[in-house]
């Protein structure tokens, strides 16, 4: 199995972005295993960069807007997928900048340590409005997406 | 005749959210600018009506990097309202966690933010370009990964104590939610250790931590500079070199008002934490600078502006704890439509004692030379010399940013070391009706949350963040705000590549506050094939 990282996207009080937070919340309560990592990364996504080396497999949990689906339809991709249209422009380098950005780039840094076995989960929602509770509709989401990690990664290493 | 033109820059690139920046050139030099921050910001609204913590675990929330920071203030502005006792550890302990999340930001603001732009083809034709595009280049740079790699260092200490970074909540009134081990306290150290080897003093010093805080002034830092091989090629050798060759001490004035809220409160000097105690209580002390004389930095000194900013259910002038929450109602405009005669901005324009001030880094080592601070403050005349021999500039600011870096270090080890853990570090407070401010010196400057709690929720919540400052717009008396007004006089050599507006903006570390995440599918035909 190896050594998992999962990390979540999104911000908890900005409604249903969190929804990414929320999965790794639930996550945590159900998953204690030393060679299983579940992180928090908040809007921090930089620090992704940090969390890779080492790792053999990496799941990112994030919302997805602008889908034309219903808000909780689940989406499963492998990073590659995902084109981060930063490759080479500086002048988009943000201190915020996404994880999908933050990928293309830690390619560059890490080489042959980047884990190329990367899948990322995304949930579709519509409102990130200022609001510290998520609509049903992305909770319900959030708690499917906990189920299918659960089956990805092999229950049994949980028991 | 002279050529006037306008220049719409949107966004200013590697500056976190969306600021956009429009100047009025005359004869390729600035000579009118005007910042916009381009994002409704309204975490208050949200905490309006909420239980009185709810500050703790919504404001961290505000910002991907300074989390910490947000942390610092909510749990502080609590301490004040509630009347909390705070043991010394968690003093030691709140320290740690800011000035990793501080110490942190420099290589990693330098190499990926700030100094890439030294290898702009503006500078194709100075003798050290070559040498700084190998080191600096983004992505291939030979320091620019070892510099970015080290910026990881620190937060995991964070991480340590605080279980996580960013957004950790560990901080709470009455202290800190954390009980560390001998194992924590000797890993932090080690790992601090690796960020001093791998890049403090190997790669960015060039000397030890030791004879670089033997420099007192700006002779000494040329002196030492040109002491050794080792010094001289070191980055910040060559960043020193470089920014004189390139000259980016001749630009980026600003409005040369300065100040700081200060920050690290004395373990045994804030264990009673009320308004009046905190000036006295930091360690990197605060204050208010004019340009010649220094005051104190006295909260009730502080007004916000709106006459330039989309806001209108309150006054100009207004003091934070009669503002009241932000309405995010009017419409805001995009650049190239936008009048900047009425509003523009989604900033508002703090003031103190009516006074556009600059906060940062450079605000912070201005103080550090008071020669008024106390024992136990920062006592560090260096940049007391640097502004009277060369004044503000791009150089001087980013300089004073990476000046920080050994003396936190220090700080760090130190306050490491004096954890005691058989000790307390946290006092269950009783929470109560009252008002609070809290404050603190993120990595970008002062930061600050004023809280009222009534009938025990929160009846009030305002943060002005040290961007809010730095990129704030007019004031009702058409006064700038000192990025606006560190962009006056500018010289763009290629209107098609303004790089010097960016490396104005870029030596404020400007930072917008970063609010949602979600990833922006544009396409969500390509994305239907991978539903589950």
């Amino acid at each position: 199995m190896g050594k998992i990282t999962i990390m979540g996207f999104g911000n908890p009080v900005r409604e249903d972005d969190g929804v990414g937070i929320y999965v790794i919340e639930k996550l945590k309560e159900k998953i204690e295993h030393e060679d299983i990592e579940i992180l928090d990364m908040g809007t921090a996504a930089f620090e992704v960069l940090f969390k890779l080396r080492g790792r053999e497999r990496i799941i990112l949990v994030d919302a997805v807007i602008n889908t034309g689906e219903a808000v909780g339809t689940l989406y499963k991709l492998p990073a590659s997928e995902i084109n981060a249209h930063i490759q080479d422009d500086p002048l988009v380098f943000l201190h915020s900048l996404k994880w999908d950005q933050a990928l293309s780039y830690a390619k560059k840094i890490l080489q042959e340590d980047y884990p190329e076995n990367i899948d990322v989960y995304l949930v579709a929602i519509d409102s990130t409005r200022f609001n510290t509770e998520m609509t049903q509709e992305a909770r319900e989401g959030g708690d499917k997406l906990v189920d299918k990690i659960l089956e990805d990664i092999d229950a049994k290493v949980l028991n | 005749m002279s050529h006037i033109k306008e220049l719409n820059i949107s966004p200013v690139g590697r500056v976190e959210g969306d600021l956009d920046v429009k100047v009025f050139m005359q004869d390729g030099v600035v000579t009118r600018a005007h910042t916009q921050a381009a994002m409704y910001r309204g975490f208050e609204k949200i905490l309006v009506g909420k239980d009185p913590q709810a500050g703790l675990i919504v404001t961290p929330r505000a910002c991907g990097i300074c989390g910490g920071s947000h942390l610092y203030c909510a749990s502080s502005a609590l301490d004040v309202a509630w009347g909390t006792t705070l043991p010394p550890n968690a003093l030691l302990l709140r320290a740690i966690g800011q000035a990793t999340e501080t110490i942190q930001s420099i290589p990693r603001w330098f190499y990926a933010i700030f100094a890439t732009d030294l290898a702009n083809k503006k500078f194709a034709n100075k003798p050290l370009y070559q040498e700084v595009v190998k080191r600096f280049a983004a992505y291939v740079g030979t320091s620019f990964q070892k510099g970015v790699t080290a910026s990881g260092r620190p937060v995991e200490v964070y991480a340590l104590f605080g279980g996580q970074w960013p957004h950790s909540s560990y901080m709470v009134p009455g202290g800190v939610m954390c009980a560390p081990t001998l194992k924590d306290i000797t890993r932090a150290h080690s790992i601090m250790n690796h960020f001093r080897n791998d890049w403090l003093e190997t790669v960015w010093l060039g000397c030890s931590i030791e004879r670089y805080l033997e420099i007192k002034s700006w002779d000494d830092m040329l002196a030492w500079v040109e002491e050794n091989e080792s010094q001289r090629n070191s980055d910040l050798g060559l960043f020193i070199r470089a920014s004189l060759e390139f000259g980016l001490d001749k630009f980026g004035q600003g409005v040369g008002k300065y100040l700081a809220w200060g920050t690290y409160l004395h373990k045994d000097l804030y264990q009673k934490p009320t308004i009046e105690g905190r000036n006295p209580a930091t360690i990197s002390p605060s204050g208010f600078f004019d340009g010649k004389n220094y005051h104190e930095a006295d909260q009730k000194q502080v007004r916000e502006h709106v006459t330039h900013s989309w806001y209108e259910n309150q006054d100009d002038s207004m003091h934070p704890f009669d503002q009241p929450a932000p309405s995010g109602s009017l419409n805001s405009t995009i650049l190239e439509n936008t009048d900047f005669n009425g509003k523009y901005s989604w900033a508002k324009a703090p003031r103190f004692m009516e006074y556009a001030a600059e906060t940062g880094p450079l605000a912070r080592v201005i103080m550090a030379a008071n020669p008024a601070n106390t024992s136990h403050q920062f006592q560090d005349p260096l940049f007391g010399d640097i502004m009277d021999k060369m004044g503000p500039s791009v150089f001087t600011r980013a300089l004073a940013r990476v000046h920080e870096a050994p003396r936190l270090y220090n700080m760090i080890n130190k306050w490491l070391s004096e954890v005691n853990l058989d000790e307390a570090f946290y006092i269950k407070p009783e929470e109560k009706d009252g008002v609070g401010w809290g404050a603190t010196e993120a990595a970008r400057g002062a930061l600050a949350h004023w809280i009222k709690i009534k009938d025990g929720v929160i009846e009030n919540y305002q943060i002005i963040a040290p961007t809010t400052f730095n990129v704030g717009p007019n004031d009702s008396q058409g006064n700038s705000g000192p990025i606006e007004a560190a962009l006056e006089g500018t010289e763009i050599e290629d209107p098609h590549d303004p790089v010097e507006v960016g490396l104005v903006a870029r030596s404020f570390d400007s930072c917008l506050v970063c609010t949602v995440h979600a990833h922006d599918e544009k396409t969500g035909k390509e994305l239907a094939k991978f539903k589950l």
